[in-house]
């Protein structure tokens, strides 16, 4: 319980908080949110894709420098 | 380490790996519960998606940052979260010159109200609770949105706030007090209604709730 309240007072809260979190439960993300989520996504995968290409590209080039 | 933080690790080490399915897996897991921290905190569902969105993209870019030694993938989502939400309350406390304020976002859509009667007061319940809690100084509005509302163990609400779990209990503990006091039912004032002028002011018509839903928010956010 907390200070300065007794059972009923906390009981009472409790049940109010309840209700509180029960109504924020039904948010969802809107479809606006999914979409600016998903566009972020697929652009930081093709980076991170461009960014291993680039990695294997360099390490075969200095392979291919150092065979020569 | 249970299974579930277990999975968000290995999601987190997946994205370190360029894993598009495993960003979008951690956005369905978590986006839901970090939206209603962002409302609880924000009041606000621009506020709140804006700071979702910032959350992800954070871990999208460093996801080197998670360290499993320190905590689980929720306590840092969750703690960028908060981090985020303090930089937008410190700009508006900068722009505006004064703290986030309650915005007219509605928990419930009164026009879906089928029954006017007992669900209207549940609805009003609902948004004086909401506002209580936005009032709350930023400190214990955090406590009651982690443990509370999204009911996280103590342990994790400490992890994301950075402090140990006795002081999340006496935030909690102190907020909850305070909640108590604004949540009371008002006292009818015998003498006050004796010298209530006949002239009605703005807002004089409102019930108890409708007025504490006009109050701006007083609470510190910075």
């Amino acid at each position: 319980m907390s200070m300065d309240m007794n059972e009923s007072q906390d009981r009472a809260l409790t049940r109010a908080l309840d209700e509180y979190s029960e109504a924020l439960r039904a948010e969802r993300p809107s479809a606006e949110l999914d979409l600016r989520l998903e566009a972020a996504i697929t652009s930081w995968a093709a980076a991170q894709r461009s960014q291993r290409c680039g990695v294997v590209l360099c390490r075969g080039s200095w392979q291919l420098l150092l065979w020569l | 380490m249970t299974a579930l933080t277990a999975e968000d690790a290995e999601l987190v080490s997946r994205l370190r790996r360029g894993d598009a399915a495993a960003a979008r897996e951690l956005y369905q897991r978590h986006g839901a519960a970090l939206l209603r921290f962002g409302l609880a905190m924000s009041n606000s569902r621009q506020t709140a998606e804006d700071i979702v969105h910032d959350t992800f993209i954070e871990i999208l870019k460093h996801p080197i940052r998670f360290d499993p030694s320190r905590g689980s993938v929720v306590a840092y989502l969750f703690g960028i979260a908060r981090h985020r939400m303090s930089r937008i309350a410190r700009i508006s406390m900068r722009d505006s010159g004064k703290p986030l304020e309650l915005s007219e976002h509605e928990l419930v859509d009164l026009d879906d109200l089928t029954d006017a009667g007992d669900e209207l007061d549940r609805v009003r319940d609902i948004e004086r609770v909401r506002t209580a809690v936005f009032e709350l100084p930023r400190a214990h509005r955090e406590v009651v949105a982690l443990c509370d509302l999204e009911e996280l163990p103590y342990a994790t609400a400490a992890s994301i706030l950075g402090v140990p779990i006795g002081t999340v209990r006496s935030r909690l503990s102190r907020a909850r007090a305070l909640l108590a006091t604004r949540l009371a039912p008002a006292e009818p004032n015998i003498e006050d209604d004796e010298e209530e002028p006949a002239v009605s002011r703005p807002g004089e018509e409102l019930g108890v709730d409708e007025a504490a839903l006009s109050l701006s928010c007083r609470g510190s956010l910075t």
